[in-house]
């Protein structure tokens, strides 16, 4: 019983912020909504129906793996090899480590505005730079071929900071015997990183990856800043086509289906995350 | 022991949601010196905010029976989702500024107090108001808001680059082929990359039907009753979007998205000779620019007549959580706001045109007239709009312009006006009936 005082802090806030909204978001995906989001009739399963028959739902889910794909793995990767190598003693080297987990410091909101500006289609620094090596300028916001990529270079650029230094501190925790061990044995560096670093890291590397993909899911500033969804729907990823049927089509029971529907997904990714690295994760 | 630690953290568990469901408005909010505060909320950034904020400021210190507490709560749609999200508690405004477009769903929301209440009680003459702007404003006969700031629909154009290219600065192109043929001109000459931007936010679009005479929605856009079907896609909406798609595609017209940040920078850089804009950035366009700015009336299809635009902008709302003498303090504010005088400055220090008929008679909007070319195109163009359904534009819980973007941008990327604006409207039509079904 006291353990549940101990707990009742986090449960409380827990409660207000998080489990209401969730039980209220369910309440409300069976109902159809006012212009002001209260229920006014009961719909059953109705909103549910729609979202999966809609038109946007299932192109949007499509793009927001695409998105996860595209971020994810470069995301980890780049982070990875700039944790590898800011791992060593060298002089000035906390210079190096301070620069590259900055971005962490940036709000979604700025990196985006900021980004934003280097993307314009004539007044941007991308496409003067592609003139000047005499390449023909690109809409990297407003040709819908392209406009996915260009978030997706912003989102990597700005989740870099926070992963290169959970790596990092995952890096720093490995004991230098081992790398030894390994040298002795003739090992060279790409054999050190894929048989003693990697392995050792896993438990850090499935955080960062569950943690980016949940993130990838969940990504809403820099598309409302860079594209509002668009061109022609390009960029419309499931949690910006939540708050727009929520909040500009004030359809709130409908975006609320929606929601539970992102929710379950993303559940079931993390459990099979889970899952599948159980195998592969070495705890020390 | 244990049942104590318990019922303790039930009780902190408790006060804590206590805390939290504490809210909702009381009283009429007073300052230090008895003086009836009220929240106003808008919309306005840069020269225009500067230019509205001295009105509260000149009101403020004109009495001291009531303050106005102004502040910016981003874009007519952003401050509107903010505004939906505070209804109901102590952190909603009074009075709020609100796009022209929100008309229905403030009605139907049921949180305005309607201004036409307040302007009866006040004995506040309506007769005072341009008779176009109250028809475009009233909804079902009456004011449910007050119009504060009307802007038209503005062709603005480079008048330098017009010269260098040998067009005529003082008869700037109307028609789809004279924009054209003006657009190929200034790009041959090699004066710009393109010859003419505009946003592809759906906005333009609605703009240009309403310059032909072409209805958006059925029941007279919203005017005669509530709509049910969206009528956009008719042979004038697929001509005007077939225009469009070929000056694009012919490298005549440019693409910058659907922000205004973004398209008027190339337009001041001189990277583009004409923009598709709104006449309330007349100033801001005038400080921006080291060229001669010249202002013409918005596109229309070859052999139709213009009949001017969309009366666009926005009006005051007060809402009905307020206390009542809060409501009567923020409604002498709206009066104050809609004096002739004031509008006059306003409107020659903004490029809105004025809400008032006798604001013409004024020597600082007379003078902004002759001064600043696209101020004179607004207003004569003003004068010269018919009052039809389709000039007023529409009164609707869905907005069709952002539909009409995702269209717009598919057709940039190769897809046929035709089938994009048929599936648009097919959208639009099936958002009515859900917002109809919700709301009616």
């Amino acid at each position: 019983m006291s353990g549940i005082g101990y707990l009742s802090p986090a449960l409380v806030i827990l409660g207000v912020f998080l489990f209401y909204p969730l039980l209220k978001t369910g309440y409300l995906s069976a109902f159809i909504t006012d212009v002001r989001g209260r229920a006014v009739r009961l719909a059953g399963w109705e909103n549910y129906l729609d979202v999966l028959t809609s038109s946007t739902f299932l192109p949007s889910l499509r793009l927001t793996f695409l998105f996860a794909l595209m971020t994810v793995p470069s995301t980890i990767v780049i982070a990875l090899l700039l944790a590898v190598m800011t791992n060593r003693r060298l002089r000035g080297i906390t210079l190096f480590r301070t620069t590259y987990a900055s971005t962490m410091a940036v709000s979604a909101a700025a990196a985006a505005v900021m980004f934003r500006a280097l993307f314009h289609p004539s007044a941007g620094a991308f496409n003067t730079i592609l003139g000047m090596l005499g390449l023909p300028e690109v809409g990297w916001l407003t040709d819908p071929s392209l406009a996915l990529i260009s978030v997706a270079l912003t989102t990597v650029w700005m989740s870099l900071g926070f992963n290169f230094l959970v790596l990092l501190g995952g890096l720093q925790s490995i004991p230098d015997e081992l790398y030894e061990a390994a040298m002795i044995d003739g090992a060279g560096s790409w054999r050190r990183l894929v048989h003693v670093t990697v392995p050792l890291l896993s438990p850090v590397l499935l955080f960062v990856g569950i943690v980016l993909v949940i993130d990838s899911f969940q990504s809403f500033g820099q598309i409302d800043i860079l594209t509002q969804g668009g061109p022609a729907g390009s960029t419309n990823l499931i949690v910006y086509e939540i708050y727009q049927n929520a909040f500009t089509r004030n359809e709130v029971g409908f975006a609320s289906a929606q929601a539970v529907v992102l929710f379950l997904i993303v559940l079931v990714l993390t459990a099979l995350q889970f899952k599948i690295s159980e195998r592969k994760v070495h705890y020390q | 022991m244990r049942r104590r630690t318990f019922s303790l953290a039930a009780a902190v568990s408790a006060a804590g949601l206590a805390v939290s469901s504490c809210s909702g408005s009381g009283g009429a909010e007073r300052g230090p010196d008895d003086e009836l505060i009220v929240t106003f909320w808008h919309s306005m950034r840069g020269n225009n905010a500067e230019q509205l904020e001295s009105f509260v400021e000149e009101f403020n210190e004109s009495q001291s029976e009531i303050r106005i507490d102004a502040s910016f709560q981003g874009m007519y749609d952003e401050a509107q989702t903010k505004l939906m999200q505070v209804v109901g508690t102590k952190d909603a405004p009074d009075l709020m500024q609100l796009g022209s477009g929100a008309k229905r769903e403030i009605i139907d929301s049921g949180i305005a107090r309607p201004m036409q209440e307040l302007i009866d009680a006040a004995g506040f003459d309506t007769s005072a108001i341009q008779p176009s702007i109250l028809s475009s404003r009233q909804v079902e006969g009456m004011l449910p808001a007050m119009p504060q700031a009307t802007s038209a629909a503005v062709m603005f154009f480079n008048r330098d680059l017009f010269e260098e290219a040998g067009l005529d600065a003082d008869a700037p192109p109307q028609s789809f082929s004279e924009i054209r043929e003006a657009s190929q001109t200034l790009v041959d000459a090699g004066l710009v990359s393109q010859g003419i931007a505009m946003l592809t936010d759906g906005g333009p679009f609605v703009d240009m039907m309403a310059n032909q005479g072409e209805l958006i929605l059925d029941q007279d856009n919203g005017r005669s009753g509530r709509p049910t079907t969206a009528v956009f896609d008719s042979e004038a909406g697929v001509e005007t979007m077939t225009w469009v798609r070929d000056m694009h595609a012919d490298g005549l017209l440019a693409n910058f998205g659907r922000s205004f940040d973004d398209l008027r920078p190339p337009w001041y850089a001189g990277d583009v000779a004409m923009i598709l804009d709104t006449s309330a950035a007349s100033i801001i366009h005038d400080q921006e620019t080291s060229f001669a700015v010249g202002a013409g009336y918005f596109p229309v299809p070859d052999g139709v007549e213009s009949q001017g635009s969309v009366i666009g902008g926005a009006d005051l709302w007060i809402f009905a959580d307020s206390a009542e003498e809060t409501q009567t303090a923020a409604f002498e504010f709206v009066a104050h706001l809609l004096d002739p005088e004031v509008q006059a400055r306003w409107a020659a220090g903004t490029g809105y045109y004025p809400i008032t008929t006798a604001s013409y008679d004024e020597p600082v909007l007379t003078k902004a007239m002759e001064e600043i070319e696209s101020i004179r195109v607004a207003n004569e163009q003003v004068g010269d709009s018919e009052t039809s359904p389709a000039s007023l534009g529409t009164v609707s819980g869905v907005s069709v312009t952002t539909y009409v973007a995702d269209a717009w941008e598919r057709i940039y990327d190769g897809a046929d006006p035709r089938a994009e604006l048929d599936a648009a409207a097919a959208e639009v039509t099936s958002a009515l009936e859900s917002y109809n079904d919700a709301n009616g």
